[in-house]
């Protein structure tokens, strides 16, 4: 074999070790967290109160505000993400105050979340008089994946060619009337599959909520946006790191994990269908 | 950089050239036959109008080709259409020299009569022949506009040539003739060089001198 | 025939380009005009000034004034969406909206307040026929626009554009992107429609310019060098510059 093919060959070798050490780490993590935290996975951990000093009983008060608390700030970074980014590619053009606006949000994007949790805290939490709420763990969340769903909803708009516009205009339509109907339907799926993965961050984010939004132990569902609550994220932070018992309540704490994990990854799961499907039926 | 026409353009020009010298060749003949009474010459002569009539088709063959390969417009367009306009032309000094050089053998024995002043009328057309051809071959439109000049000298000199003709009763019959239709077919040539001169023009300057 | 269109000292410049330069030239109702040029010559651009879809690109400045029927479509206050209406445009390269095909002629029509199938069905049949592309897809109105050929697209995109009932139609060489048997379907259509509209086309092969065109206007690098009839153009141009262009003498 000549110098050439086995220098080929090492550095493909090379290529697959480095793929199987990701796979394998992932397969321990998966496993770790399975194999400590599947025994305690029931219908009761699911839909029971913690119990006893949060060492028995369940953990639905976490769930339910964790799908508050992302919930809530889709709400809010839904629409004015996605009305910026329509602004900015349709808009604003390519002067400096574009590029300004466009720095400005790929920074933002750059930001350390309990940077973003600090400033929560004192804006919404302090300021405003919010105190320590779905609120002002919603408004800090929806701060935080504002930049990912600006940047998902811009290329999705940018993707849709320019052919469109100039055809509608040509024909005498409007600039909105060209997004309205010409553009705006064929970028839906890209803002969809992004903001799906803004929600996927969103739930699994802690130290912006955990200075805005959630309590140690809540067992009451919040029924108004001022009330604090539990969150699966900083659910797992407490029972992990705060407990008066953290050993014995270590499956809890797996299992809470378990929960989290199969949120985020069904998530991003139905956002790659979206995807894909879109992918494939796009004739253009 | 040469263009893909300019070939066919350089072969149909050098056609056209070829075509003018059989057709000198002829003229220059044919006025040589009177002047010798030679019998022979009328076979040669019309050997070289046979050569002047194939070319002839040649060369449209050669136009239309060029006109269906690379579709010339403005001036390549114009050069084509008077290089098939000049290649009748050319190919008439043929059957005119022919018909000169015919004419003692059916008219008879000329050899007493004087055809001084239709051999100098002569020289005068070929002469145009080589005045317009010139203009063709350098792209000379106003050596070309001088060209109905020269054909004005010669119609007038026909004229009077058969109005003394007319006039002149000692002259005998057959040669008053003869000289009446060499004349003729001399104005006639001098005509078609005339149009020759209108072709190139029309070519290089996009009009027409209005001659026909 | 009376000048549709009219070009006064009309000058399009992006930022420090200038892509037109003081052009003036009239333009006919009910011929075909061929507006012809080297690549980059600006005749896109000239074009454009007519249905002021220049106005999209950033920093284009114009100058000059265009008269539709003798009014000037760059005064203050011309209504640009009623202007782009009465001037349609086709495009190089054919951009079917992704959309079934009735919704295709369909759109132009609803944009401006047609939205009852009663009114929308005859509509669509009548610019599809005016295209010659009704015969086709008259039995798959419904199927995706994508699923039409290269030519039937362009077609399609014609038929669009005549769906508003223009009154001129610029074609920026609407036939470069297709095959010769297509060209020629789209060559014929246009001598057809311009018992009817005023026919703009901006095209770089002279030859297509030679076989549909009634007037040709030769454009050099933003500058109007000739302008006349087809006929004149092709076989006497008067510049120097036209001459050399179309015998090939320069790009």
């Amino acid at each position: 074999m000549n110098v050439k093919r086995l220098k080929e060959r090492v550095y493909f070798t090379l290529f697959r070790v480095a793929t199987a050490a990701v796979l394998v780490f992932l397969s321990l993590m998966i496993w770790v967290f399975l194999s400590n935290g599947v025994g305690v996975l029931n219908w009761t951990f699911l839909t029971d109160i913690p119990r006893r000093g949060m060492t028995e009983g369940g953990i639905f008060p976490a769930i339910v505000g964790t799908l508050y608390l992302t919930l809530g700030a889709i709400v809010f970074a839904l629409p004015v993400g996605v009305a910026s980014a329509i602004y900015l590619v349709e808009y604003a053009g390519e002067g400096r105050v574009a590029r300004a606006i466009n720095a400005a949000i790929t920074n933002l994007a750059g930001v350390p979340s309990i940077i973003h949790g600090l400033f929560g805290f004192g804006l919404f939490v302090n300021l405003l008089g919010l105190g320590t709420s779905l609120l002002s763990g919603s408004l800090t969340l929806a701060l935080l994946i504002l930049p990912l769903v600006i940047s998902a909803s811009r290329e999705a708009l940018l993707s849709v060619p320019r052919a469109f516009r100039e055809g509608s205009l040509a024909l005498g339509a409007t600039k909105w009337e060209s997004i309205r109907h010409n553009v705006l339907p064929y970028a839906v799926p890209g803002i969809l599959t992004g903001t799906i993965l803004a929600v996927a961050r969103a739930a699994g984010e802690t130290a912006p909520i955990i200075l805005t939004a959630t309590f140690f132990f809540r067992p009451a569902i919040p029924s108004s946006l001022l009330d604090g609550t539990m969150a699966l994220a900083t659910h797992i932070y407490y029972m992990a790191t705060q407990h008066h018992s953290i050993l014995l309540v270590r499956p809890l704490t797996y299992g809470a994990v378990l929960v989290l994990l199969g949120l985020v990854l069904s998530l991003n799961l139905v956002a790659i269908l979206i995807r894909t499907r879109h992918r494939k039926g796009k004739k253009w | 950089m040469p263009r893909l026409i300019d070939l066919g353009l350089e072969k149909l020009t050098s056609m056209i050239v070829d075509m003018a010298g059989l057709a000198q060749k002829a003229v220059m003949n044919a006025i040589t036959a009177y002047q010798q009474q030679d019998g022979m010459s009328s076979v040669k002569i019309l050997h070289l109008s046979e050569q002047l009539r194939l070319l002839r088709e040649e060369t449209s063959g050669l136009a239309i080709e060029i006109l269906a390969r690379y579709q010339p417009l403005a001036s390549d367009l114009r050069f084509i259409k008077s290089c098939i306009d000049i290649a009748y032309d050319l190919a008439r000094f043929g059957r005119y020299a022919y018909d000169i050089a015919l004419t003692p053998d059916w008219l008879g024995d000329l050899s007493h009569c004087d055809f001084t002043v239709p051999l100098e009328m002569a020289q005068k057309a070929v002469a145009m022949i080589t005045k317009s051809m010139t203009a063709f071959r350098t792209r000379d439109a106003a050596l070309a506009k001088t060209l109905p000049l020269d054909d004005d000298i010669i119609d007038q000199e026909y004229k009077d040539v058969v109005i003394r003709l007319l006039q002149n009763g000692e002259i005998p019959r057959e040669c008053a003739i003869a000289v009446t239709l060499l004349v003729r077919h001399i104005e006639r040539i001098a005509d078609h060089a005339c149009y020759i001169a209108d072709a190139v023009v029309y070519f290089v300057e996009g009009e027409r001198l209005g001659l026909h | 025939m009376k000048d549709k269109l009219e070009a006064k000292d009309l000058s399009v410049s992006f930022g420090t380009v200038q892509a037109v330069k003081h052009v003036s030239c009239s333009l006919r109702s009910n011929v075909i005009t061929a507006i012809i040029g080297p690549s980059g010559c600006g005749k896109s651009t000239l074009i454009k000034s007519f249905n002021r879809l220049n106005d999209l690109v950033e920093g284009a400045r114009t100058t000059g004034a265009v008269l539709l029927d003798g009014e000037d479509v760059y005064a203050n206050g011309f209504n640009v969406v009623e202007l782009r209406r009465r001037v349609g445009m086709v495009f190089q390269k054919p951009n079917p909206f992704p959309k079934s095909i009735y919704d295709n002629v369909a759109y132009g029509p609803r944009i401006h307040g047609t939205k009852a199938k009663a009114e929308l069905d005859p509509i669509v049949e009548t610019s599809l026929k005016q295209a010659a592309l009704w015969d086709e897809v008259s039995d798959r109105l419904t199927a995706s626009a994508f699923d039409l050929s290269g030519g039937q697209q362009q077609r399609l995109c014609i038929a669009r554009a005549l769906a508003v009932q223009p009154e001129i139609l610029l074609m920026d060489e609407p036939c470069s992107a297709l095959d010769p048997l297509a060209t020629a379907r789209i060559e014929q259509l246009m001598v057809d429609l311009k018992r009817e509209y005023t026919v703009v086309i901006v095209t770089h092969n002279m030859q297509q310019a030679a076989r549909v065109s009634d007037f040709t206007a030769f454009l050099y690098l933003g500058e109007l060098i000739e302008y006349g009839p087809t006929r004149q153009v092709f076989e006497r141009p008067t510049a120097e510059l036209t001459e050399n262009y179309l015998t090939g003498r320069f790009g």
